[in-house]
């Protein structure tokens, strides 16, 4: 099965767009698309999603020393999606706080 | 909030309170935002991160650690809301919060107990009121005669009037020698009543250059014998009384006659007398007022006070450091009662001076200086400045205030005391 919500992006900037905008960030799988992301959202968090908006993070170059000589390769990309929800909904990514 | 203040033993208190969640949270809001404030998040700048998420990941331990803060400023606001005076350190004895709905802390803590002075006037107290015998100024005029005599070397010490220079060897029971109990070159006063009798019999006529064995007596009490070796013998010549004397023991000139000296000599011993008999007034003044009001004695009073006394203890040793073997705990233990009256004087000492109004005024400090300013050479106007500035001076010229108004108002008998020649 292909996994579409790897994990919610929490940083301050996201955490600005989530009081200002109601934007959400997630990391997502690679290969999926907006159409699944939304549908995933919408299920996973029992909301409305009006817009999602992806990109795609370029995995770093990085070299290693080894005995046999330098190797070189590359990290993985990720795929970052902004979702904005409808302006009645809402997200708790860090649980319910009493 | 529910506050409940216990009475312990003397004047310690207990403080039980109990404050609901809901009179929590304002406090660990605080707690949570001043670590905030500190907080370093993946993601955020430090101090950014958001609270809700502060409170998602640390709420619980943040609460827990701020429980002794809360009471804390839970415990100051009371202490100052009921205007106590407080003594110690207080202390949290107890403490149990059940998570969404209560704290409860105990905490116990001393006080300046309340004193009032009911009884000062009226104390019955008896002077010692000295009188100098004959041999007493007899004694003193001899030993100054023996502080100024000059020795004339002699060949042999045929009374107490002697300075006898001698070696000493123990010797066991067959009569050797025991190595290393000796003693090279002591010189002995024959006159003085503190040797050993066996010891002055066995001086008795003794010669430069002669040697004696004296049976005495060791520690243990078990027999012993010395070897005693004369190497000089000296006859002490005492000063004449006259003029000249008289000059150099009272320094002063107008001392002509051995009577007008006599008078002098008993007149020194009386002020030393009266000095004593002031002291002994005082004392017994102090602890009678002790007894006539009951006072309580703060904890914190007398640990003051014991850690007083093993300073200046402290500075009976070379560079003031304790010896090895020397118990703090036991130290205190046995000095404990004279600082429980000590603190008790000094509560009521100063609530004495509070009550009364007592303070220590300029012709005071100028008495003060004026006595002292000849003993130190310093003219009295320069040192009435320092003394000013000094604490010490200032609480010993209340003290004595102090005493005087309750001597004023006491039942004082005055009993007479012979001073005869000292054993």
């Amino acid at each position: 099965m292909k996994t579409i919500l790897v994990k919610p992006l929490i940083t301050e900037k996201n955490t600005l767009l989530q009081e200002t905008l109601n934007q959400y960030s997630f990391e997502v799988g690679i290969k999926s698309n907006k159409i699944e992301i939304k549908r995933a959202v919408e299920k996973k968090f029992n909301v409305r999603v009006s817009n999602v908006r992806t990109l795609v993070l370029k995995g770093k170059k990085k070299s290693q020393m080894t005995r046999k000589g330098r190797f070189e390769g590359y990290r993985a990309d990720r795929k970052k999606a902004i979702v904005t929800l409808h302006k009645e909904d809402k997200i708790e990514l860090l649980g319910n706080i009493e | 909030m529910d506050l409940k203040l216990n009475d312990l033993e003397n004047s310690k208190k207990e403080l039980i309170a109990e404050l609901s969640y809901e009179e929590l949270v304002p406090h660990f809001d605080k707690a949570i935002e001043k670590y905030r404030k500190k907080s370093n998040i993946p993601g955020f700048r430090k101090g950014k991160a958001p609270l809700n998420m502060i409170k998602k990941l640390y709420g619980e331990g943040i609460e827990y650690s701020s429980l002794e803060d809360i009471a804390n400023d839970v415990f100051v606001k009371y202490i100052i809301d009921n205007k106590m005076d407080l003594m110690s350190k207080a202390s949290i004895t107890d403490m149990d919060y059940k998570p969404k709905e209560k704290l409860t802390f105990k905490v116990e803590f001393e006080i300046m107990p309340e004193i009032k002075i009911e009884n000062f006037e009226g104390l019955e107290l008896k002077k010692t009121k000295y009188i100098i015998d004959d041999s007493r100024v007899e004694d003193e005029i001899q030993y100054h005669r023996l502080r100024n005599a000059t020795n004339e070397i002699d060949g042999v010490a045929l009374d107490d009037n002697y300075i006898i220079t001698v070696d000493l060897q123990n010797l066991d029971e067959n009569g050797n020698i025991i190595i290393g109990q000796s003693q090279k070159d002591l010189r002995i006063y024959l006159g003085n009543d503190n040797i050993f009798p066996e010891f002055k019999e066995g001086f008795k006529g003794i010669k430069e250059g002669e040697v004696r064995i004296i049976d005495s007596k060791n520690a243990e009490g078990g027999d012993k014998k010395v070897q005693v070796t004369c190497t000089k013998v000296e006859k002490v010549v005492l000063p004449e009384l006259n003029e000249d004397f008289f000059k150099i023991i009272t320094n002063k000139e107008d001392i002509k006659t051995e009577e007008e000296f006599r008078a002098e000599i008993r007149n020194e011993i009386q002020k030393i007398y009266d000095g004593i008999s002031d002291r002994k007034l005082d004392n017994d003044t102090v602890n009678e007022m002790i007894k006539a009001n009951d006072i309580p004695a703060p904890e914190r009073y007398i640990d003051v006070i014991l850690n007083g006394m093993i300073e200046d203890y402290k500075r009976q040793f070379p560079k003031q450091q304790l010896p090895k073997d020397f118990s703090v705990e036991d130290f205190k233990k046995e000095k404990r009662v004279d600082a429980i009256l000590q603190a008790k004087w000094y509560l009521i000492r100063e609530k004495m001076i509070e009550d009364f109004k007592i303070t220590a005024e300029e012709e005071d400090y100028l008495k003060i200086a004026e006595e002292n300013a000849g003993r130190y050479n310093i003219p009295a106007d320069k040192l009435i400045e320092a003394y000013k500035e000094n604490e010490d001076v200032k609480m010993k010229i209340l003290n004595d205030k102090v005493l005087d108004m309750i001597l004023k108002k006491a039942k004082i008998e005055e009993v007479e005391e012979e001073v005869k020649k000292e054993d």
